[in-house]
């Protein structure tokens, strides 16, 4: 062993911590090699001065004044209930801040649904999807005859002004669920001219909600009556439901909740408009008593019946082109005739009797049978 | 039960529970020896004092981190170690007060004469000088090691390097201190 290697085991071999053979070795050397034995010497001179440095006695007082400190910090949070104190802090915060986002999240998804989606009411009530626009299908239907039971905008605002007369609540309902519809509808009752209908800008290309005869009719217990002005129906017929409609099978609230629910038609029309013929209409307004309407359905039996003696010749393009639906309160005992005007007003197709076994069964002759005309359009 | 029977890890726990008062039995368990490290480290009575007792309110504030891996006393002595060399650099920086290792250190061999305890006392001071001159990791290792007598493992654990390096860290800073203590010691070469 030499000098290299002896030195750097010097402390070990003072502190005594070498192996033997190590020990020994280097016991051997620092005998032999007196520049060693200096080194070694030295080192444990520095060993022993420091081991022999007094143990100097902290101040007096010196725990009693820590803990004087450690109890004004206990005054504050430590460190790891500071991290902790934080986080309560932090965390309500967060927690309410996140339940806010959530709830004008849902908001804003709710809104937005309503926007996107039409009301229900509406989609239980629309046509079959079409890949064209509302504004297209208003210029194909009134260009030529349609082929799909969709309804044009001219029959159908026609249709839809004494619509909202007749039921001001309804309309109410329509102006809350769609603001844009509404106002396409308050815009289509003086509309003459479908064709120059343009979209006006930033509205919502929503399939129009067609019209249901049946719930017109059904609402119009108390002011129900016939549109010949607008069906080329006569006023005979108009005439023969004068009696005071009977309350509709079902109720307002529940046509408001299922507008596609009808009643039982018991005898069910399929007709067909007679073409080139055309009846002389007028306009009416509503009145809301029962009795005013009865007058007023006689006025136009006698009006209807001195039209239908002119049989004016059919305008170029009558509004007669569109599927139909009708229904009628007509008294048992006057069926006969209303189906006789009937067959004067158009050609009838199909007659058939639904559900009347037990109305028959169960009521007497006297009772009013609610008819169901399907208009179809004329033949050319 | 009294406080000598409890063990630093249960003060620790105590603690840690909210019993701030146990922090008192481990300040009077440690306070000697984090104290004479400091001081020696330091070379300054006051500075040690103050620096101590920062040592333990450190400690209590980081209390709720301890996990009880090491002894209670290595992580005491990693905190003085970092108080102590904060405190070097600060003190280095303002003027060097040129204070002699203070009255508090008696010599207190009543069989020694007046030259050998002023002999005595001078060598003492001479050590603290060269300690203090060290890197605050060399002299925190010779003090760990030749003056608190800790093992080479708990020495690892404190300065966080391995036994190994401790070994050599341990000779280099040795012989760094015999370099400067040398021409005090004529005599020892003649040692052995």
């Amino acid at each position: 062993m030499n000098c290299q290697e002896v030195q750097p085991q010097l402390s070990e071999f003072l502190e005594k911590s070498l192996d033997a053979i190590r020990t020994k070795s280097i016991e051997s050397h620092l005998i032999s090699c007196p520049a060693c034995r200096a080194e070694a010497n030295s080192l444990f001179d520095c060993i022993r001065q420091v081991a022999n440095l007094p143990i100097v006695e902290p101040p007096a007082g010196f725990a009693r004044g820590v803990m004087a400190h450690v109890r004004e910090i206990e005054i504050e949070p430590r460190g790891w209930k500071r991290f902790i104190a934080g986080f309560r802090v932090v965390l309500p915060i967060q927690a309410a801040a996140l339940v806010m986002i959530a709830v004008v999240a849902v908001l804003l998804y709710q809104k937005e649904t309503k926007i996107s989606q039409p009301d229900p009411v509406q989609l239980t009530s629309l046509p079959p999807v079409s890949p064209l626009s509302a504004e297209e299908q208003t210029n194909t239907a009134l260009d030529s005859a349609p082929s799909r039971p969709s309804t044009p905008n001219t029959l159908r605002e026609t249709r839809r002004a004494p619509v909202a007369e007749q039921d001001r609540g309804a309309q109410a309902r329509q102006q809350q669920v769609s603001d844009k519809l509404s106002l396409k509808d308050q815009a289509a009752a003086p509309a003459a001219s479908a064709n120059t209908e343009k979209p006006s800008e930033g509205r919502i290309a929503t399939p129009r909600r067609p019209t249901i005869q049946a719930q017109e009719v059904a609402t119009g217990g108390r002011t129900f009556r016939p549109r010949t002005e607008v069906f080329d129906f006569g006023a005979a017929i108009g005439a023969l439901s004068q009696t005071p409609f009977r309350n509709a099978p079902f109720a307002v609230a529940e046509r408001a909740s299922s507008p596609l629910s009808e009643p039982s038609a018991d005898i069910e029309f399929i007709v067909r408009r007679r073409p080139f013929e055309r009846r002389e209409q007028s306009e009416e307004k509503e009145e809301s008593s029962s009795d005013a309407l009865r007058k007023r359905a006689e006025a136009d039996a006698v009006i209807a019946a001195a039209a239908a003696r002119r049989a004016v010749p059919a305008p170029a393009s009558p509004p007669s082109s569109i599927v139909e639906m009708r229904w009628f309160a007509v008294p048992a005992a006057r069926f006969e005739q209303f189906r006789k005007d009937l067959a004067a007003e158009a050609h009838i197709d199909s007659e058939r009797p639904i559900a009347s076994t037990d109305k028959e069964s169960t009521s007497p002759s006297s009772r009013e049978l609610l008819i169901k005309v399907i208009i179809l359009p004329s033949e050319r | 039960m009294g406080s000598e029977s409890i063990s630093d890890a249960e003060c620790v726990r105590r603690i840690q529970r909210g019993e701030t008062e146990t922090f008192e039995i481990l300040v009077r368990r440690h306070e000697k020896a984090i104290f004479n490290v400091v001081y020696r480290m330091l070379g300054d009575y006051d500075d040690a004092a103050e620096t101590a007792q920062e040592v333990f309110l450190s400690a209590y504030r980081a209390i709720g981190q301890f996990r009880g891996d090491a002894n209670f006393s290595t992580w005491l002595y990693r905190i003085a170690l970092n108080h102590a060399s904060t405190r070097r650099k600060s003190t280095s920086s303002r003027q060097r007060r040129l204070v002699p290792i203070d009255d508090t250190e008696l010599v207190d061999d009543v069989e020694l004469g007046p030259a050998e305890t002023l002999e005595k006392k001078e060598i003492r001071q001479r050590v603290q000088r060269a300690l203090k001159e060290l890197q605050p990791e060399d002299a925190m290792v010779i003090l760990l090691r030749d003056l608190q007598d800790i093992a080479y493992e708990d020495v690892a654990r404190v300065l966080n390097i391995p036994v190994g390096t401790v070994k050599s860290r341990l000779h280099r800073a040795r012989q760094a201190l015999k370099a400067r203590l040398t021409a005090y010691f004529p005599t020892a070469r003649k040692a052995i």
